[in-house]
């Protein structure tokens, strides 16, 4: 045991003495946590803006629009033509008389180049004044204001049990996203430590030393998911610096982390025996975990993608890690809750570090 | 001269024999574009967003509470939802946990004969707390279809609401109040037979620079890839430059430059051979992944002369900036980490990783002046939004300012750094 905490000693300090590793795992890690944190950050709720231009020949459709949207929470100003760059919805001519003779009118929303939620919502909101124009036409007895139409149907809001956190913006998205990817990335990347290690002889003289060939690689291991360790450590850290809140189970979130640090560890041991060159070796290690870190969510929140996506993001080790956290973080999820995603982690360190360790040539 | 030449056409051979670690490198702005086409691609390339997962639990199973799901599932709004049946509360909570869902509608039992008897009907709507944008999309399509079945209700029960009146007050209806009625069942009966009116309220989306409704990127995915290409393209460059420079690094450090140095070629040629060696790389491989773009991905590669002209700009900066942080570092580890922290901190300003229009003001300005971030966005006024050369101009001002200065400081440094 001794020797293994030797070899993994020796190899932690070599990677705090190195200038580019210090950065990936401190400076790096903050540079993109904090960007993405504060382009991110969750924005004060405020009133939508629409302008109207109404090209009908009365102000009926106008009006009416506009009560109804103001009432949903949006604030109209009436334009004689559409402005470039603001959101501006245009009321056709004859729209007043086509809903009154319940025929159909076509409005036309002048919008940004891409749909934004903001834009879908309102686009939702206007339909729904329309709806209700529909059943209340200007002119009609009813007045078409923003009052809701009576009827038996009522929506009842409610929650499944569940209490609401905003895990989708600012440094609450961006901590345990970068958290999650540095440590993947670092752990993976470290693997060319061991392809140089052969390169240099490095393995050869630990060889000739009295240690055992398991207690080499389990040394590797330790080093590398110490190095994991002291990554978490520091993320969390920053994440309480800057106010984040965190999972309701820590010791079951602190655990979860590990595992997946674990298991990225040997991943990256695994990876350092296919390699030859130390430069592929880490190049390779970068593609894979830059790659693997979109696939699972932690560039963007999963929502924003379609259902292929989603899917694909339950077959990669990122994936698992991040819905594991997210549940954590959003639902204040337990053990038994990630307990699939952290089996996942532990089959993969079950597969990758016996292989790891067979093809170790020193 | 042309030993310059010679020694860099020394070095492509290098490279060209053992191309595994530059092939790595060109793989992460091909397999980033895939990723982002396979992520938004159905929605970004079209201009929308993806469709919102709502959960659908009918407690109900009458004729009423079927008829709801098709509100969402049909007509104009399938292209914004996917509905998905569950069976109980607890399935939907499971779903929310992973985020598969947006919000979950729930008919109670007893709903069908509450809304025939005119009595409080009520809809369940629990939105999912991990999501933002799909709840309330889901929550304005649930008022709207409230809307509707209390409008159509409402229709029908005027009439029905008279005849309680005239009940209720036991006497004989005039001749109006018999018109009314009837004027009041035809007008109920009219819009319950047919929704065309309703269905005919549009709000069509106009876009700039379009004369079609919805258009965003239009639906063509050479125009997402022409989008989003460019700036993985510069981030990819920076990234194989720095590769390519460390090259020269470990030549130096194994005394290659040296030896080089005192043959009679003398240290000009060895550094123009260098410079050669990494402008004339980066270009080859700009211009292969132009290639790949235009075969693959299927970007019109339209105004050679621009793009080549932001291109070359750019391969000579991104050559100079690595020539210089080799020229300046004592090892390749030490070249190794400044030439990180500089392509990290470029690609971060410059709208690599995620679009310069989503910045704040500031940064948006900043983004366009670093030479990563104009030579992107010039690609991008050239394959998207047409413009012609001359409109450039401020773009390749930048693109290449930087990379005269980087290109003149590197090959300053390295000649002083070789003389003593």
């Amino acid at each position: 045991m001794r020797n293994v905490l030797v070899i993994a000693w020796s190899d932690i300090r070599r990677v705090l003495r190195e200038r580019e590793s210090l950065f990936w795992l401190f400076v790096g890690p903050l540079i993109f946590t904090v960007f993405f944190g504060l382009l991110f950050k969750p924005a004060a709720p405020s009133r939508p803006a629409l302008a109207i231009v109404s090209q009908d020949a009365g102000p009926e459709v106008l009006r009416a629009i506009s009560a109804m949207l103001e009432a949903d929470g949006v604030s109209v100003s009436a334009q004689e033509a559409v402005v470039s760059g603001r959101t501006t919805l245009v009321v056709p001519a004859g729209a007043a008389e086509a809903i009154r003779a319940g025929k159909g009118v076509a409005l036309t929303l002048h919008a940004g180049r891409e749909e934004t939620d903001g834009e879908r919502s309102l686009r939702f909101k206007i339909q729904k004044a329309l709806t209700r124009m529909y059943f209340t036409p200007p002119g009609s007895t009813a007045p078409a204001d923003a009052a809701p139409i009576e009827g038996p149907i009522t929506i009842a809001e409610g929650d499944l049990g569940v209490s609401r956190r905003e895990i989708t913006a600012g440094f609450q998205r961006s901590v345990p996203s970068y958290l999650v990817m540095f440590v993947f990335l670092n752990l993976l990347v470290s693997g060319a430590g061991i392809a140089e290690d052969r390169a240099s002889g490095r393995l050869r003289r630990i060889a000739v030393a009295p240690v055992s060939r398991p207690e080499i690689i389990l040394g590797k291991l330790l080093g590398r998911f110490a190095i994991g360790w002291i990554q978490i450590v520091y993320m969390l850290g920053f994440g309480l610096l800057v106010g984040i809140r965190w999972a309701d189970h820590p010791w079951v979130f602190f655990a979860f982390v590990s595992l997946f640090a674990l298991a990225s560890a040997s991943l990256g041991i695994l990876l350092g025996t296919l390699f030859k060159d130390p430069d592929k070796c880490a190049s390779t290690a970068v593609w894979v975990a830059l790659v693997l870190a979109p696939l699972g969510g932690l560039w963007w929140p999963l929502e924003l993608v379609g259902p292929s996506m989603r899917r694909l993001a339950y077959f990669t080790p990122t994936g698992w890690a991040m819905e594991g956290v997210n549940a954590m973080l959003a639902f204040g999820a337990g053990a038994w809750d990630v307990a699939p995603f952290a089996l996942g982690f532990v089959l993969l360190f079950a597969v990758s570090f016996p292989l790891a360790a067979r093809r170790l040539r020193i | 001269m042309t030993a310059a030449l010679t020694i860099a056409a020394h070095h492509i051979r290098r490279v060209v024999r053992n191309p595994g670690l530059i092939l790595l490198l060109l793989a992460i702005p091909l397999t980033f574009a895939i990723i982002e086409y396979a992520a938004f691609g159905r929605t970004v390339a079209k201009g929308t967003l993806p469709p919102a997962t709502v959960l659908f639990l009918d407690e109900d199973d009458t004729l009423v509470s079927s008829a709801l799901p098709q509100v969402f599932s049909g007509g104009p709004a399938k292209d914004f939802f996917e509905l998905s049946q569950v069976q109980s509360k607890s399935e939907a909570v499971r779903l929310f946990k992973r985020g598969q869902a947006a919000a979950l509608i729930v008919v109670p039992s007893g709903f069908q004969s509450a809304v025939l008897e005119g009595k409080r009907a009520e809809l369940g709507f629990y939105p999912n707390p991990v999501q933002s944008i799909g709840p309330e999309i889901a929550r304005s399509m649930l008022e709207m279809t409230a809307l509707i079945g209390n409008g159509l209700y409402a229709k029908a029960l005027e009439p029905i609401a008279q005849i309680r009146a005239l009940v209720q007050a036991e006497r004989e209806p005039t001749s109006d109040e018999v018109a009314a009625i009837s004027r009041g069942f035809f007008e109920a009966g009219r819009r319950l037979s047919s929704l065309q009116g309703l269905s005919g309220l549009t709000v069509g989306v106009q876009r700039p620079g379009a004369s079609a409704v919805k258009t965003g990127f239009g639906n063509d995915p050479g125009q997402f890839f022409a989008y989003v290409f460019p700036g993985l393209v510069v981030f990819g460059l920076l990234l194989i430059a720095q590769a390519l420079a460390m090259r020269l690094m470990r030549d130096r450090l194994r005394g290659l430059q040296r030896r080089l140095v005192v043959t009679p070629v003398g240290p000009s040629a060895v550094i123009l051979g260098g410079v050669f060696y990494l402008v004339a790389a980066l270009f080859a491989l700009l211009v292969f992944l132009g290639i790949i773009g235009a075969v693959v991905f299927r970007i019109q590669l339209r105004d050679p002369v621009s793009l080549v002209a932001i291109g070359a700009g750019f391969a000579i900066f991104a050559s100079g900036l690595h020539l210089l942080s080799v020229s300046l570092a004592r090892s390749d580890r030490g070249a190794g980490f400044v030439g990180s922290v500089i392509v990290l901190v470029l690609s971060l300003i410059g709208g690599s990783f995620v679009p310069a229009e989503q910045y704040p003001p500031f940064l948006r300005s900043l983004a366009v002046l670093v030479p990563n971030g104009a030579a992107q966005q010039g690609f991008i006024d050239v394959l998207v939004h047409k413009l012609p050369l001359a409109a450039l101009g401020g773009r390749l001002a930048v693109v290449w300012s930087w990379g005269l200065a980087a290109m003149g400081l590197a090959v300053y440094f390295e000649q002083r750094r070789l003389r003593s």
